[in-house]
Parts: C-alpha cells; sequence; structure tokens
C-alpha cells in the first residue's frame, strides 16, 4: 500500500495544467505527518502484514518542505527499528530544487526520485513554467545529468497536451537519449482534444511504435508506459483492472490540512468533501472509502459493449475525474487514447513476437523479469565502479 | 466528443502468458546481453529458467522468418458497383484469368512462380463487406480474421510470392453478419488488398520471403457512359474492359518487379 504525502499545496512552478492549482491551501504540520504515518502503518500492518508500506512526498513541489521529508523518514526508520515494519520512499518532483544534497545525503539516499519533464524545450516551456512565466527546460538540464548520475533508473513523467502533441515522440526521444530508460507518458485528459489533435496524437504514436520496435530489436532495456500497459493488457488479461490504484484500496493521499482521498487527483487544496474519505485524526471512514471503490468497480454502462473495455484505463476513477468531474463518466479524451494506443502497441508487440524478440519474450511473459532486470542492473553497476 | 465503444477487436497476433503452459520453451530465447552475464545467468538458473533450456525446440523457432511485403501498386481503381444504380459496372479478372497474366508478365524477369507451394497458417484476413469500403474510417481499427492463407503463387528458389485479391476473395471473406443490405453490391477490392497487406506483414512465416498483393484492376464496362447514348455492344465492351483490365495487372507486376529490384531481391 502507498500512502501519498501532499507536503504542500505551494509550488514555485506554474504548471498550466496543473490540476494541484491553485497553490492554496498551505503545508502539512508535523502533526498531520506523523498521525498520516501513524495511520498508514496500523492499516498495512492490519491488511497486508509484513509487506512494505510506500511513502510518497508529493506536492504542490514537496522539496520545499525538505524540514517534513527528513522528518518523516526519520519517524518511519524509528518504526521500522521498534516494529519492523518495512518502508519504501518515492518524492515526485518538478525537479528544479533537487540537489546534490538530497540525492546523496544518507537520509534521502533511498529516496525513489521521479521527476517531471515534458521533453523537447517547445514542449516543456510550453508548460512548464515558472511563477514568472518563464520555461524551466534550461534549469533541468543540469538537473537531469545529476539525477541520472546518482540514480540511474529514475522515472521521468511526461504529459503531452494538444498543442504541443506535434513533438510528444520526439520529446519521448529526446528524454530517452539523455539516460531516462523509464519513460511514463500520459495526455492531459483534462485539456481540450480536438480531432485535429487526436490525429496528430496518433501519428505520434505510429512514429513512437517504430521507435520502441527499434530500440527493442537493439535489445534496450527502458519501459515506455503506454505501450507497457497496453501489451500487457493482453499478454495477462485482467492485469489493467488489477494494477489500479483501487480507489483508496491500495492507495490513500493525504491533504496538507490531513484530509483523506483515494488519489492524488482528488487531494487540491483539500477543501473538496465529496471524495474525502476522512482524516488522520479521526481515521479513515471505511464505508465512504467501500462506497467509493464499489462505485468505481461498476461497469460503466457507456463501455459495457466495448469490444477492448478490459484492456482499457476506463475504470480509472481518478482520470474519469479530473477529465468530467466525475468517477463514474468516462472521459472522451481517455476514450480516444485508448482506442488510439491499444492497436497502436499491438502492431508492435506483433512484430516483436514474430521476430521472437528475447527482450520482448521475457519483459511480457517472464514473471521473473524485474529479479532478472535487477540482476543484470546490479551487474552493470558493479561493473561501473570497478 | 462522445465515449465511442468499440464494436469488433481482432485478437491481436501474440500470444497470451498462458501460451507458456504449452510453450515453456519460449523462455529459452535469451536476450543477447543476458547469455555473457554470469550474474544474470545464475540468477535464472536459480529461479528454474535455465531448467527450460533442455526442453525440445518448437515455438522458441518455428516461425523465425521474416516475410517482406511489397507496398500496393495502384494500378486500377479496385472499386466498384452493381446494382439498380450502377449504369456502368466492373468487369472482373477471375483468379485464372489474373494468374495467367501475373505469371507471363514475371517470367520477363526470371520470376517463375508456381501454385499451391505456400500456405501461411495464421494471417489476418480483411473481413469484407457489401456495402462500402472494407478500410476503416479514421481512428478505427479494420475488420479482420485470422485464417489460414495459401498464396496464389509462389517461386519457389527466390521464395517470392504473390497473392491476387480477386471477387471471389471479396465473397469468401465476407463478414458474418455481411453488413447492412442494400439494392447495391459494391466491391472494394483495392482495400481489400491493403488491409490483407497489412496482416501479412505481421504473419508469421516458416522462412524468410518476400510477398506482394496485387488486386483486380475493376475496369468498368465502358471507359464513357456517353456510349450509352449511341448503343453499345457488351460483348465487346466487357471484352475491352478485360484487356484494360490485364494492362493494369501487368502494371502492378511491373511495379512489384522494379521494387524487388530496389529492394535487391533480384
Ligand atoms: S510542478 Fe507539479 S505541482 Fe507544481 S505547478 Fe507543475 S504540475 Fe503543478
Ligand atoms: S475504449 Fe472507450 S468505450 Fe471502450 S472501454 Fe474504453 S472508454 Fe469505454
Amino acid at each position: 500500500m502507498h500512502l501519498t504525502l501532499h507536503l504542500t499545496a505551494r509550488c514555485n512552478l506554474r504548471c498550466r495544467y496543473c490540476y494541484a492549482a491553485p497553490h492554496a491551501g498551505g503545508d502539512m504540520t508535523p502533526e498531520v505527518l506523523r498521525a498520516a504515518i501513524d495511520m498508514a502503518v496500523a492499516m498495512n500492518q492490519r491488511e497486508r502484514p509484513g509487506l512494505s508500506l510506500g511513502i510518497v512526498f508529493f506536492g504542490g513541489e514537496p522539496l520545499l518542505r525538505r524540514d517534513l521529508i527528513h522528518q518523516a523518514l526519520a519517524w518511519c526508520r524509528e518504526i521500522e527499528t521498534s516494529t519492523g515494519q518495512l518502508f519504501h520512499y518515492k518524492i515526485t518532483t518538478n525537479g528544479t530544487l533537487l540537489d546534490e544534497e538530497f540525492l546523496t545525503s544518507p537520509e534521502t539516499r533511498d529516496v525513489f526520485v521521479a521527476m517531471s519533464h515534458d521533453g523537447l524545450r517547445e514542449s516543456h516551456d510550453a508548460h512548464r513554467v515558472d511563477a514568472a512565466g518563464q520555461g524551466t527546460f534550461d534549469r533541468l538540464e543540469p538537473v537531469i545529468d545529476r539525477l541520472l548520475a546518482r540514480r540511474p533508473y529514475a522515472p521521468v513523467l511526461l504529459v503531452t497536451n494538444p498543442d504541443t502533441v506535434q513533438y510528444f515522440a520526439n520529446s519521448v526521444r529526446y528524454l530517452h537519449r539523455r539516460g531516462f530508460t523509464y519513460l511514463i507518458t500520459t495526455p492531459n485528459y483534462g485539456a481540450e482534444w480536438d480531432e485535429r489533435s487526436l490525429a496528430e496524437l496518433r501519428r505520434q504514436y505510429q512514429s513512437l511504435g517504430g521507435w520502441y520496435y527499434e530500440a527493442m530489436m537493439r535489445e534496450e532495456k527502458f519501459y515506455f508506459s503506454p505501450f507497457e500497459v497496453k501489451i500487457g493488457s493482453h499478454v495477462r488479461p485482467g492485469s489493467c483492472k488489477a494494477e489500479r490504484c483501487e480507489l483508496g484500496r491500495t492507495q490513500i493521499s493525504v491533504a496538507p490540512n490531513g484530509k483523506l482521498y483515494p488519489c492524488v487527483q482528488f487531494v487540491g487544496d483539500g477543501t473538496d468533501d465529496e471524495y474525502a474519505i476522512g482524516d488522520v485524526f479521526s481515521g479513515i471512514d471505511a464505508e465512504a472509502r467501500w462506497r467509493l471503490y464499489a462505485a468505481n468497480g461498476e461497469e460503466k454502462e457507456s463501455c459495457a459493449e466495448c469490444a477492448i473495455r478490459d484492456r482499457c484505463n476506463h475504470y480509472c476513477g481518478c482520470l474519469n475525474r479530473q477529465a468530467t468531474g466525475r468517477i463514474d463518466r468516462v472521459s472522451p479524451v481517455l476514450c480516444a487514447h485508448e482506442r488510439i494506443v491499444i492497436p497502436i502497441a499491438d502492431r508492435v508487440a506483433e512484430r516483436l513476437f514474430k521476430k521472437r524478440n528475447a527482450l520482448f519474450i521475457h519483459k511480457h511473459y517472464n514473471e521473473l523479469y524485474p529479479i532478472v532486470s535487477l540482476l543484470e542492473d546490479t551487474s552493470r553497476a558493479r561493473a561501473d565502479m570497478r | 466528443m462522445r465515449v465511442q465503444p468499440v464494436r469488433r477487436y481482432t485478437d491481436p497476433r501474440y500470444p497470451a502468458a498462458s501460451a507458456l503452459d504449452t510453450h515453456p520453451e519460449l523462455l529459452r530465447l535469451l536476450p543477447r546481453r543476458w547469455r555473457s552475464n554470469s550474474l544474470v545467468l545464475a540468477g535464472l538458473a536459480a529461479t528454474g529458467g535455465l531448467l527450460l533450456a533442455g526442453c525440445r525446440p518448437s515455438w522458441a523457432d518455428t516461425f523465425e522468418g521474416e516475410l517482406k511485403v511489397a507496398p500496393i501498386f495502384t494500378h486500377g481503381d479496385g472499386r466498384g458497383a452493381f446494382g439498380c444504380v450502377a449504369v456502368n459496372p466492373p468487369v472482373f479478372l477471375s483468379e485464372e484469368e489474373a494468374r495467367g497474366v501475373i505469371i507471363e508478365e514475371a517470367k520477363t524477369a526470371g520470376i517463375v512462380f508456381e501454385t499451391d507451394v505456400l500456405t501461411l497458417p495464421e494471417v489476418r484476413v480483411p473481413e469484407t463487406t457489401e456495402n462500402g469500403s472494407v478500410l476503416p474510417d479514421e481512428g478505427e481499427e479494420p475488420r479482420t480474421k485470422v485464417r489460414e492463407l495459401k498464396l496464389d503463387g509462389t517461386d519457389r528458389e527466390r521464395r517470392i510470392s504473390f497473392e491476387y485479391v480477386s471477387q471471389d476473395d471479396y465473397e469468401a471473406w465476407k463478414a458474418d453478419d455481411g453488413g447492412p443490405m442494400s439494392t447495391v453490391s459494391s466491391f472494394d477490392l483495392i482495400g481489400t488488398a491493403k488491409v490483407l497487406r497489412d496482416g501479412l506483414a505481421v504473419a508469421h512465416a516458416a522462412e524468410d520471403g518476400t510477398v506482394a498483393v496485387l488486386y483486380d484492376p475493376m475496369e468498368r464496362y465502358l471507359e464513357d457512359t456517353d456510349q450509352v447514348a449511341g448503343g453499345v455492344d457488351w460483348q465487346q465492351a466487357e471484352k475491352d474492359a478485360k484487356e484494360r483490365a490485364k494492362a493494369q495487372l501487368r502494371k502492378q507486376v511491373k511495379g512489384f518487379i522494379e521494387w524487388l529490384k530496389a529492394e535487391g531481391v533480384i
């Protein structure tokens, strides 16, 4: 299970598509922080005994409250020593405040870092701007080097928008060339997509299909989320549904004011009551949590007859809410995206399977692939040290 | 913009993970990097991955051939309709008539096509309809069905093949529901050829080879509908139309030959 701590609603950037804006609502207090961790530990021990608890530092920009990150880590380590509860940590950051100290200090060294970056300058600077409206591409160039030197497998999170979609494929290529091997991309579902921008999105995915195929044929190890997930949904039927956050069942977001939500998309400034599922002091409202979970699990009427519904993300209440304001109303943009990406991912997979591409086969069919892959990374790291 | 369910989706041509139950040898294929990495090999052995190395080969190396597929050489409309509103219907070239033309033209480049040589076990073949285009709307998937496909001609030595899309194929590949009823039967042989081409591009083949999809040009009875006014000898018109169709088909074969040369196949 994951506990996402929205340490602050503030951010030093003003990304034009930010769903966390306006950046009001203040910061989390140390009391809320501790209470949130205690609550999650108790839940984890009850519902998933023996399993590690993931702590995710989120915002706003979480690095604005580095002191809270240190406090959280210290508190978790104390719990670990006294109870044996294991933890793993992750931070999602815009990168602008990511420094060498955070990446190397013994306290924060094992925090997994995911960075947002929209790729090519044209794409990135169009949306990821600071308070003065200036693009942040240049500022992030040295950060990428720093990050990948210390965390070679750090994921990068890319959002594509209708007005920058023509740069999508080259942005992915750019980030891959820069050294990111874990590429997580998503369209901005909340944006105004039209026929033209969707047609462009299709062309971009087609181009990425060729790129993916070639890279796999060269046996380059990387992860490109839209294709991996969709190929996975065919290889392991049902995986798409099984991997969802399950609206509050396997992940809980804590707003700075201590209110609990089923996913990061709902947090906002922590004033929304419709989707709140309790707060850190009074605990989780089990009924509200299950009600949401059940409501989300129901097949959407609009999708009941669809031939690809088991492979589609339409059940993701968080995405639906982001785009349509309601968890049970499927976003037409999401629908269009799924109809574009699934056939393209399938054609690429067909070609790779036909070629009996060994990396493709292990990546998608070998359940032990993550372990073997880790062994490979370990041996590479050892070789680099020699 | 609306949520738009996908009505049909052909099962992709790569298996689900359950295929490992019957074909565990798939995991015997190792990425090149792993083969020389002792830590990875030790890990694989420890987790049972390499124990599979003793399995007899089957799926792991059955379909490793690469089928190179030529583009469609567009000569002739390949489209037309029969029925109450069709004043100038198309003429079809039968499989046999077309084969004669193709074999003859290919011979000029030293290609010797024989029949009944190559059958591909599973090809994504278009599902045709009596009404309208076989090509999907923008953003839609074509309707296809996975079938066995015996190619119409193959040069054994050079492993060059062709498949000619005829009226008979069109009839044989009709979707079960056939589409809505209409007083006009329309044929989209060029669309069929295009979808078939894409299917062949991902088809499994035991050995390397090259293949082109040719199609019936579907020349009209009359080159000019004004001819109707002056009275028409329909038998002669059919003969003329077939000759024009053969000439178009010849151009398709010539295009294929030029492409084979450019690709270094011949
Ligand atoms: S960095 Fe994140 S929180 Fe900050 S403005 Fe951009 S999207 Fe919003
Ligand atoms: S593709 Fe569209 S209609 Fe089909 S399940 Fe997804 S959202 Fe629903």
